[in-house]
């Protein structure tokens, strides 16, 4: 007997929620398609021993997009105890569709119908029994939000057994995956299934195919010899068979189809994509972020923390602590002197960060939730045209306002390898993460609204002119928008909180350790006496082209580690800057390359060599627009 | 009579009859995948700043270029 139970369902119909509810661990869950990338695992409380897996959503086998052929390999590579797929009950017909492909792999399987609460309140009518006896499958009716039929979905998975289900497919096809079948190794999915994915032309079929040694050729003449009988591609056929028989069967279990949803969150939901008013509602949103995040989490409480906690309180105390217990001078320093791990590295991360990074998630929380942001793509969709992208490339993007790297990870929900690329590399050039966007509205604020308009707009413009310009080198045709539009729900508390603590403790895993390394590295170098002679050396640089003062080298030598970090040196040189020296500094990091952390997720997702070249492009490009922007505040007079 | 997505006003109910045949084949998976397949019915939402459509409890958002090609018939003519 084999231990993991995986959990395979359509993009947001809650496998997360189950997943948590099965397992205790919580995985980001949200109200937009392409929320698991990966796929996660954990025990199931109540089935000792066994290894529960969350998969990525897949709207149908073959997989469209890298996320979903994680799920395709999963089925073809675990040797799975159970298969749970995870249907939303009010898109039944589409739900059955998979269903009929599902039921035929051979593996035990449970059908949790989920959102039984949204069904019901848009007035559908069916038998869940019924679908059961159709399809020869255990059919669980589930709210997971609300943990209704968790315990009925437990029991079904331990007394789950191989649907008695067979679609019969035109004859054509019937008799290639007979043919096909012959030929195909022993596998944890029948072998019908693998003709049926490696018909559709299902990529990690194929890859999984090579792996065991077949013969490709002989499979791939006997696909087009089947192909050459249709005009259509043989995905579409077989998708259309299995959405013909879905149809019947839905037709003979409901009773009653329901209407549209008519509350009030479905009708901001419809004014959120409206031609007219959804661009006041996106400026109501957009106002909403920056009272919370910019106003209370960048000014309220970044003074309360860093002012008055930390130089108030901590600081003196720690200070006089070190000092009177550790007589060695270059430790006191090396602990609280200027580059001191405690005065730079954690009061910036706790004092500085942390109130910016926790409001800014809060709030993305609460978008996410409520599902927002995908309304958000149909809204951008015209922006995004212009970048050769569409207006799915929204998420990721305003994932980076948070976190570059996470961003990063979430590029895969993109279709093609043209779009992640353009994509990772505008949110390596100028998207700002929250934190360094915390520090760079914090000086600017101090410069005035104009200083705040001129940063955004230059950043904007180089965002436009080179995503205009990676649109139209980079090879392979824009994809228009196509998305599916979740429904509005309201933001659950709960959802919001678990999710802003599972962010704050992937970016504080990543962002302390860096902080430190970072003050300790400048601390050496300080030390070594590298960091004067890197003033020097810079000084044509910095100060002949970009116009800052020679120390200013530093701040751009920290944001290698990570931007924010590069800008809090800048804003640790408070009064030494002019203002149009603090703005050109804080363009130039802004545009500068990505932390370290962000590096290598990019170096993981596009390889060594693309890395290489986009910092080769990002790092020159930053200190050309630094030291222009520089030269046009000079002939327009700013001060 | 089918026609394009594009030609019906807002609240039609429609059926799917098929493709343009300038509808690349990897798009033609996607609305697929999605359900859209000759046959089905749907409502149409709204034509800007997207086409917007309800394929059962779902709501799809496609860009002009694709519900032009989207092929559909009056399910109940007004």
């Amino acid at each position: 007997m084999n231990d993991s139970i995986a959990l395979v369902g359509q993009p947001n119909v809650g496998k997360s929620v189950i997943f948590h509810r099965l397992t205790g661990r919580y995985v980001n869950v949200a109200n937009y398609p392409g929320t698991t990338i990966e796929v996660a695992r954990g025990i199931a409380r109540g089935l000792p021993g066994v290894e529960v897996l969350d998969t990525p959503g897949v709207l149908t086998l073959p997989a469209r997009s890298e996320d979903e052929q994680a799920t395709a390999r999963i089925l073809l590579n675990e040797k799975l105890r159970a298969l749970v797929q995870v249907g939303d009950a009010k898109n039944l017909r589409r739900t059955v569709q998979l269903s009929l492909l599902l039921a035929e792999a051979g593996v035990p399987m449970v059908l949790a119908l989920n959102m039984m609460d949204e069904a019901k309140a848009r007035g559908m009518a069916f038998d869940p029994a019924k679908l059961a006896a159709e399809l020869g499958l255990a059919v669980v009716p589930t709210v997971a939000t609300g943990n209704e039929g968790m315990a009925a979905l437990t029991q079904a998975m331990t007394e789950a057994r191989i649907p008695v289900f067979r679609l019969t497919y035109a004859d054509e096809i019937e008799s290639a995956i007979d043919d096909l079948v012959l030929v195909l190794p022993a596998a944890h999915l029948s072998p019908r299934v693998i003709a049926l994915l490696y018909l559709a032309g299902d990529k990690a079929s194929e890859e999984w195919l090579a792996a065991q040694g077949i013969d490709l050729f002989a499979l791939a003449a006997r696909r087009e010899r089947l192909q050459d009988e249709y005009t259509e591609p043989l995905a579409e056929i077989l998708q259309r068979a299995r959405m013909t028989a879905a149809e019947a069967i839905v037709h003979r279990v409901v009773k009653n189809a329901g209407s549209a949803g008519h509350g009030w969150v479905q009708r901001i939901g419809q004014w959120s994509v409206h031609r007219w008013l959804g661009w006041p509602l996106l400026a109501l949103v957009l106002y909403g972020v920056y009272a919370f995040v910019g106003q209370f989490g960048a000014k309220y409480l970044v003074d309360l923390l860093e002012k008055q906690l930390f130089e108030g309180v901590i600081n003196p105390w720690f200070h006089s602590l070190v000092t009177t217990w550790i007589p060695i001078v270059w430790i006191q320093d090396f602990l609280v002197g200027p580059y001191g791990l405690w005065t730079m590295g954690m009061t910036y991360a706790l004092a500085l960060i942390l109130p910016i990074v926790t409001t800014f998630f809060i709030a993305f929380g609460i978008l996410e939730d409520s599902g927002y942001f995908a309304r958000l793509s149909v809204l951008s969709n015209r922006a995004f045209k212009v970048l050769g992208l569409n207006g799915r490339a929204v998420l990721p993007m305003v994932l980076g306002l948070g976190c570059v790297t996470m961003a990063t990870l979430t590029t895969r929900i993109l279709h093609t390898p043209r779009e992640r690329l353009i994509v990772t590399f505008l949110l390596a050039l100028a998207i700002p993460c929250s934190a360094q966007l915390g520090v760079v509205m914090g000086m600017l604020a101090s410069y005035g609204t104009g200083a705040f308009l001129i940063w955004l707009g230059t950043v904007i413009l180089v965002l436009f002119t080179v995503g205009w310009l990676s649109g139209k080198l980079v090879k392979g045709k824009r994809i228009p928008l196509m998305t599916e539009l979740p429904p509005m729900r309201l933001p659950v508390a709960g959802n919001v909180a678990k999710k802003t603590w599972s962010r704050l403790k992937w970016y504080l895993e990543e962002v302390i350790p860096l902080f430190l390394i970072g003050a300790a590295l400048m601390f050496v170098l300080d030390r070594l006496g590298f960091l004067p002679w890197l003033i020097e050396a810079g000084e044509p640089l910095v100060t002949g082209w970009l116009g800052l003062p020679k120390e200013a080298s530093a701040a751009l030598l920290m944001g290698f580690l990570r931007r924010d970090f590069g800008a809090t040196g800048l804003f640790a040189l408070g009064s030494a800057l002019s203002p149009e020296q603090g703005l050109v500094g804080l363009v130039t990091l802004t545009i500068f390359v990505p932390c370290i952390a962000s590096t290598l997720m990019i170096i993981k997702e596009q390889g060594l060599k693309t890395a290489a070249i986009m910092m080769a492009l990002i790092i020159p490009l930053a200190f050309l627009i630094g030291g222009l922007l520089h030269r046009a505040l000079l002939f327009v007079g700013f001060a | 009579m089918e026609k394009p997505l594009r030609n019906f006003a807002v609240g039609a109910r429609l059926i799917v009859r098929g493709f343009q045949d300038t509808l690349a084949p990897d798009l033609r998976g996607h609305l697929s995948a999605w359900g859209l397949t000759p046959g089905t019915p749907i409502t149409l939402l709204a034509h800007h700043p997207v086409t917007r459509i309800a394929v059962e409890h779902a709501e799809l958002a496609l860009e002009d270029v694709i519900a032009q090609a989207v092929l559909v018939e009056e399910l109940h003519p007004t």
